[in-house]
């Protein structure tokens, strides 16, 4: 058993909950949420965090506007669409009910 | 002393040595390729191009004003390269992609550009079969007297793709299209073109020396390819000279003698159109359709052999195209022409042909169509049967 892929797969499940809930927060721009998510440990190399952003755009639960910055390129601020609201309700509902269950298994060993 | 080249990476200016370039150019060349069949690639890659341009733009503030293959490198780490990206991200994508994961490659047939004497055949099946391409050489050469040889090289020619990009050129060779592969092909490239330089200043990397190791023990072959190339590429040379005037002077030079079942008359290609066609533009439309679509062949052979000959490779890449939509267009226009030609052949009550025209009537009345002549001009025949003969037959 690979520890390092094990920990890659227990990430992996939550990391599209986590982006949708720091951006139905606050929008941000690609590179504020790799702080976000490398603080947290979530993140382990930044480059994931692109076709995931952008597959979630594609299936319309986040959208984006362009923004000039000072000195660097022009930043896309993604936030959450309407559906994007229902699809992280669904699975706010879905961790809650994993962390319980997860907290009851571990615990009761 | 390090060269330095200037990138500009989503709209900003940057100043990279020369190994950062080539290794950040490798770098994004192998996410392009691992994001191709996502949906949205470009926006994936340019997202992280916008990434590294801010990075880049936080290292070049204040005294330092060139990027460094450590920064590429640390960018690199920073980023992940493709397989880490692949195993972190959440969605339906397969497991890591095979190519990347390394070892079983699919190997594709490409010509090869850099070891090749006419198109790079032979060079590219060799790479393909993983044999010395001395050995598929030879065998072309045998098959050439055995008369088959030539037309197929030709045809191999025309249906294997030419190996471009250094991606391609690894997958001719079968190997991982992975950053470090395609960093090391693109720097053998440039030993490549650098020449004796790269072997005065006393690194060679493997395949340099190889090839020259190569090239030693090939001394012989190499020259003998040379004088067999000559030759035949002469002789190619001539046939197409050959077919041309003879093509051109049937076009435009007088009508010739041809004798059938011992009856002689005279026969040329504008003559024979003008029995054809009765419009005289039609004539010139189908004159042009010919020198397009049968000329161009010939100039095609001419050009080949030239070129075995005199050991020269063309340098416009625009050349092989162009000639391919020439002779298409002239084959469209032969196409019409002949539609045409074949309407107002319908339309036609029996009719007249010019005084030139004995061939059609020899190939009328061998197909049992009755003609016949006029007493006051005999030259002129007349066609008596009703039923049009069939055009196809």
């Amino acid at each position: 058993m690979n520890l390092e892929n094990t920990k890659a797969q227990m990430r992996k499940g939550v990391l599209e909950f986590c982006i949708l809930s720091l951006l139905a927060n606050k929008e941000a721009y690609a590179s504020e949420l790799i702080q976000t998510l490398k603080e947290s440990k979530l993140l382990v190399v930044e480059g994931t965090i692109y076709p995931l952003l952008t597959r979630l755009k594609n299936d319309g639960l986040l959208s984006y506007r362009w923004e000039e910055s000072t000195g660097g390129p022009p930043r896309k601020y993604y936030f959450v669409t309407p559906l994007g609201e229902k699809f992280l309700e669904e699975l706010r509902k879905t961790w809650n009910d994993l962390a319980e269950a997860v907290n009851f298994a571990t615990s009761s060993s | 002393m390090k060269k330095t080249l200037t990138a500009n990476i989503s709209g900003m200016v940057f100043y990279l040595d020369e190994d950062a370039y080539n290794k950040l150019g490798a770098y994004l060349s192998t996410l392009r390729r691992h994001f191709s069949k996502e949906e949205g690639s470009d926006e994936i890659v340019s997202g992280i191009e916008g990434r590294i341009a801010e990075m880049f733009d936080q290292k070049v503030s204040g005294q330092k004003e060139v990027i460094s293959i450590g920064d590429v490198d640390e960018i690199i780490r920073q980023l992940g390269e493709p397989a880490q990206i692949s195993q972190e991200e959440p969605g339906e994508r397969k497991p890591p992609e095979p190519e990347y994961a390394g070892q079983t490659v699919n190997k594709r047939l490409y010509r090869d550009p850099d070891d090749r004497y006419i198109g790079g055949v032979c060079g590219g099946m060799g790479a393909f079969f993983n044999i010395d391409p001395t050995w598929i050489r030879v065998a072309f050469l045998l098959a050439l007297f055995m008369s088959f040889g030539l037309l197929l090289y030709i045809i191999l020619w025309i249906v294997i793709p030419m190996a471009r990009t250094t991606a391609e050129k690894l997958e001719m060779r079968g190997e991982a299209p992975n950053l470090s592969n395609i960093e090391r092909s693109i720097r053998e490239e440039m030993e490549g073109v650098k020449g004796p330089a790269s072997t005065l200043e006393g690194e060679e990397t493997e395949k340099v020396y190889r090839k020259r190791v190569k090239s030693n023990a090939n001394e012989f072959f190499s020259v003998l390819f040379k004088i067999i190339a000559i030759i035949v590429g002469l002789v190619i040379l001539l046939v197409g000279l050959v077919l041309l005037v003879g093509f051109l002077f049937s076009l435009f030079g007088g009508p010739v003698n041809i004798t059938l079942d011992n009856r002689s008359f005279l026969f040329n290609i504008p003559s024979a159109l003008e029995t054809y066609f009765i419009s005289p533009r039609m004539v010139v439309f189908a004159t042009v359709a010919l020198l397009l679509s049968l000329g161009i062949p010939f100039l095609v052979l001419i050009y080949i052999g030239a070129m075995m000959a005199f050991q020269f490779k063309s340098s416009w890449r625009y050349l092989g195209p162009i000639t391919f939509i020439l002779w298409l267009t002239g084959l469209i226009l032969l196409f019409f022409v002949m539609i045409s030609g074949v309407r107002h052949y319908r339309a036609q009550k029996p009719f007249s042909v010019s005084p030139q025209s004995g061939f059609i009537k020899y190939a009328w009345n061998h197909k049992g169509i009755e003609t016949t002549t006029d007493d006051q001009n005999p030259e002129n025949i007349y066609l008596l049967s009703a039923s049009r003969p069939e055009i196809a037959g």
